[in-house]
């Protein structure tokens, strides 16, 4: 496959949709996708899942808010190279383009509209995502639903911004909107609620020092 | 920094050359507090700011400014205190002490937290804990792990009565340990470092969130350890993880992003066989990785060029690269040529090369004086430390009775050809008398220090130019003149590159050393050969002086080139 962080996703040869590859083993995908195809309790009645080349694929979890659902993907101690792939923030206004293209030579693009828009909320949590704009009218938002999105023009090595997730929230919906959740928020669901602070004042910490490995540094196991 | 933010503007910041005058406001304002012209005052509040400022000065990349002012800090604190303590609070003296430590100047660091700690006895401050911490990664910074071991141990101690959750010091101390668990390649006690560290990681994040840059950085150093201790675990997984929340949540610049790359390119690496020399999709796609590291790292604001985090990035690439390139197809690649005018960084990199040197020097020289003699203020000194850690030399030197003698008469309206005295004109001249003599005893002095350290030889064959290869580089610096007059005590007047191993320069400069090793004679081979070969080269001159060339191209006779 020509780009490794998009996939195809499938159950039993049959092809659910599209998803993100973050790493070799951890991949997302849209949930809707899922629940759509096996019912509001995917997590129980989830059938095999694969990819294109046959390599399993199980379900971590699906969340309905986020849109979000993990899959860890079963190398069974085979890797492909790693990706050289970039992962970046998103800014208002900025171009975007979809990585997957279901329709050839109409690649689903447009711009940024609202970085951090309400996506999902009740009194335990909210969910933002980028509410995209996009050129011409989208007839299925699901066929491009667990694509990447990507700057327009696209980079090399490439640059992924998020992923499109189903189209919906608090705003009315134009059918040239599309949502997608970004890389920023997607790790905020990940990992810890608390935001990090970057640029917080380390007085009185020394950075650690990342020291050369190699084989007269490190020698091999077994020896 | 200032282009880099031109660069990037998108048009809703302000004018590029506002952040130069900002800049420049600072390093004027720099310029006056240590030049004396701000009057300085012995308030302990003043001493925080300064301190901030300076810490700000060196996340601006202003590295020059943020030492200068450290300096004018801690010498108006010692004039303060000429009398009596006034900088008591010890928390003021830790900080100077890991701001010297993060801007490079290790003994001074140490000094300061000693410094620190001291105070901390005194007042029996809540900041110990840290203060002992700072010191034990001083010291492993300082390539002293033993006594960074003891600094992490009463770091622990201390934290046992230590008010706060004492957080901060805990992870340096842990880290510390696990850092020295893994370099002495001991799989029990890797294991217990480890499972010690991943208790501090996850308090840690649990405090701060586990997308806070040093709990981020702690992470990349767990998953590093626990892909050592169990190459087949998840820990490669969780190192691509958390290189891409690193990129996302802090940028592909940040210095802790730079280090969770290097950290994933390094371990997949050594999955993948890359230093049992397989060379396939995955190593060739790690040390893309690692490369791509490099290009952030030079790029960064956090670490940049000349940063010695970057050049370590750079000797792991030429190791990797070394290790996968097949004999005899590594690319012909010069990393950096010095001009003449660029002498002073010639040498300074040239140093470099000898103070990183764990194993073996090799050089080829024509006299050698910048290595041998004290006087030149070039090399010796460097080589000599190098000798006492152990580091071996070995050294080819051209034989003063090589026919490049015929170059001696060096004034242009002697008789040419006369070459009868060439031995008492070879042992008149500068060369002879300033180089030669002093390099061999200089030579003889350091071979009874450190005899199984040094080794010259004396080549009879001219050489095309001189070599230094170390480890991981070598230089070269070729003779633009056949006429060795201008080859011994100067600076360059041709050119020198460097390159590295990963360059095939390397290895077909490691063959030429071989070759010429081989081909010369050893020091004691030499004086007991040495009235064969001044015969030689008489009767190579009388020789030489039938042909009298030069006389009959001056008389027209030939015609000049």
């Amino acid at each position: 496959m020509q780009n490794k962080h998009l996939i195809d996703i499938y159950t039993q040869g049959e092809r659910i949709g599209f998803g993100l590859r973050l790493e070799r083993t951890f991949a997302l995908t849209a949930a809707h996708l899922l629940h759509r195809k096996f019912g509001p309790d995917v997590a129980k009645d989830l059938p095999p899942l694969h990819l294109q080349d046959g390599t399993e694929v199980s379900l971590v979890f699906c969340n309905t808010p986020s849109d979000l659902a993990r899959l860890r993907i079963e190398l069974n101690g085979t890797r492909d190279p790693l990706q050289n792939v970039g992962f970046s923030r998103v800014r208002k206004g900025e171009a975007w383009r979809a990585t997957a293209s279901p329709v050839p030579d109409k690649p689903l693009s447009g711009k940024v509209v609202e970085p951090n828009a309400e996506y999902y909320r009740d009194e335990h949590r909210h969910v933002k995502a980028m509410r995209l704009r996009c050129e011409g009218q989208i007839d299925d938002h699901a066929a491009y639903a667990g694509s990447p999105i990507e700057p327009e023009p696209q980079k090399s090595p490439p640059v992924v911004l998020g992923m499109l997730v189903e189209s919906r929230g608090s705003h009315r919906l134009e059918n040239n909107e599309a949502f997608a959740v970004s890389m920023a928020e997607m790790f905020r669901l990940l990992g810890s609620e608390k935001q990090p602070s970057a640029n917080r004042s380390r007085a009185g910490y020394i950075h650690p020092q990342w020291t050369r490995p190699g084989p007269n540094r490190n020698p091999r196991k077994g020896n | 920094m200032a282009e880099r933010a031109a660069e990037e503007d998108d048009g809703t910041s302000p004018p590029s050359h506002s952040t130069q005058e900002i800049e420049d406001l600072l390093t004027d304002y720099v310029s006056r507090v240590s030049t004396g012209a701000t009057p300085w005052e012995s308030d302990p509040k003043d001493v925080v700011v300064y301190t901030g400022l300076a810490q700000l000065l060196l996340g601006l990349g202003l590295k020059q400014e943020s030492v200068d002012l450290t300096h004018t800090i801690l010498r108006n604190m010692e004039l303060v205190e000429v009398d009596e303590i006034v900088y008591s609070d010890a928390e003021l003296w830790n900080h100077l002490g890991a701001l010297l430590a993060e801007q490079g100047d290790l003994v001074r660091a140490k000094a300061t937290l000693v410094c620190a700690l001291n105070r901390s006895h005194r007042d029996q401050a809540p900041e110990k804990p840290a203060i002992l911490a700072n010191l034990s990664e001083t010291c492993l910074q300082m390539g002293d792990p033993q006594t960074a071991a003891v600094w992490a141990a009463k770091t622990l101690d201390a934290l046992k009565h230590a008010w706060g959750d004492g957080l901060d010091a805990r992870l340096t101390a842990d880290r510390v340990r696990l850092t020295i668990a893994r370099s002495r390649h001991d799989a029990t006690a890797l294991r217990d470092a480890v499972g010690r560290f991943a208790e501090s990681v996850r308090l840690f994040a649990e405090r701060e969130g586990a997308q806070d840059p040093r709990a981020l950085d702690a992470q990349v150093a767990l998953a590093a350890a626990q892909h050592e201790a169990d190459p087949g675990g998840r820990a490669l997984s969780e190192l691509e993880y958390l290189h891409v929340a690193a990129q996302v949540t802090l940028g592909p610049e940040r210095r802790e992003t730079i280090t969770a790359q290097a950290t994933l390119a390094a371990a997949e690496f050594e999955a993948a066989g890359g230093w049992d020399r397989v060379n396939d999709a995955r190593t060739q796609a790690a040390v893309n990785t690692l490369k791509a590291a490099r290009d952030n790292a030079m790029a960064s604001p956090d670490l940049g060029q000349e940063h010695p985090q970057t050049n370590v990035l750079q000797d792991t690439l030429a190791d990797m690269r070394a290790a996968i390139t097949p004999d005899g197809s590594a690319p012909y690649h010069i990393e950096r040529v010095y001009l003449p005018q660029e002498n002073r960084e010639r040498n300074k990199a040239k140093k470099k090369a000898l103070r990183d040197e764990p194993g073996i020097v090799r050089l080829i020289a024509h006299a050698g004086a910048s290595y041998f003699l004290r006087d030149t203020g070039v090399f010796y000194r460097t080589v000599s430390e190098a000798l006492k850690r152990k580091v071996r030399f070995a050294v080819i030197i051209s034989s003063p009775w090589s026919t490049l003698a015929a170059f001696l008469p060096s004034d242009v309206g002697a008789e040419p050809g006369n070459y009868g005295n060439i031995e008492e004109l070879v042992k008149n001249s500068d060369y002879y008398k300033k180089a030669f003599l002093k390099v061999t005893d200089s030579y003889q002095r350091l071979k009874k220090r450190f005899p199984e350290g040094i080794e010259l030889r004396i080549t009879p064959m001219d050489i095309a130019g001189s070599t230094l290869l170390t480890t991981d580089v070598g230089f070269y610096e070729p003779y633009i003149s056949s006429n060795p007059n201008g080859r011994t005590l100067r600076g360059m007047s041709a050119f020198e590159v460097k390159f590295r191993k990963d360059s095939q320069y390397y290895p077909d400069s490691r063959n030429e050393f071989t070759t010429q090793w081989e081909l010369s004679s050893t020091w004691d081979e030499f004086r007991k050969a040495e009235g064969r070969h001044i015969e030689t080269l008489q009767a190579e001159m009388q020789a030489h002086g039938y042909v009298r060339v030069r006389e009959k191209v001056r008389r027209g006779e030939v015609p000049r080139p």
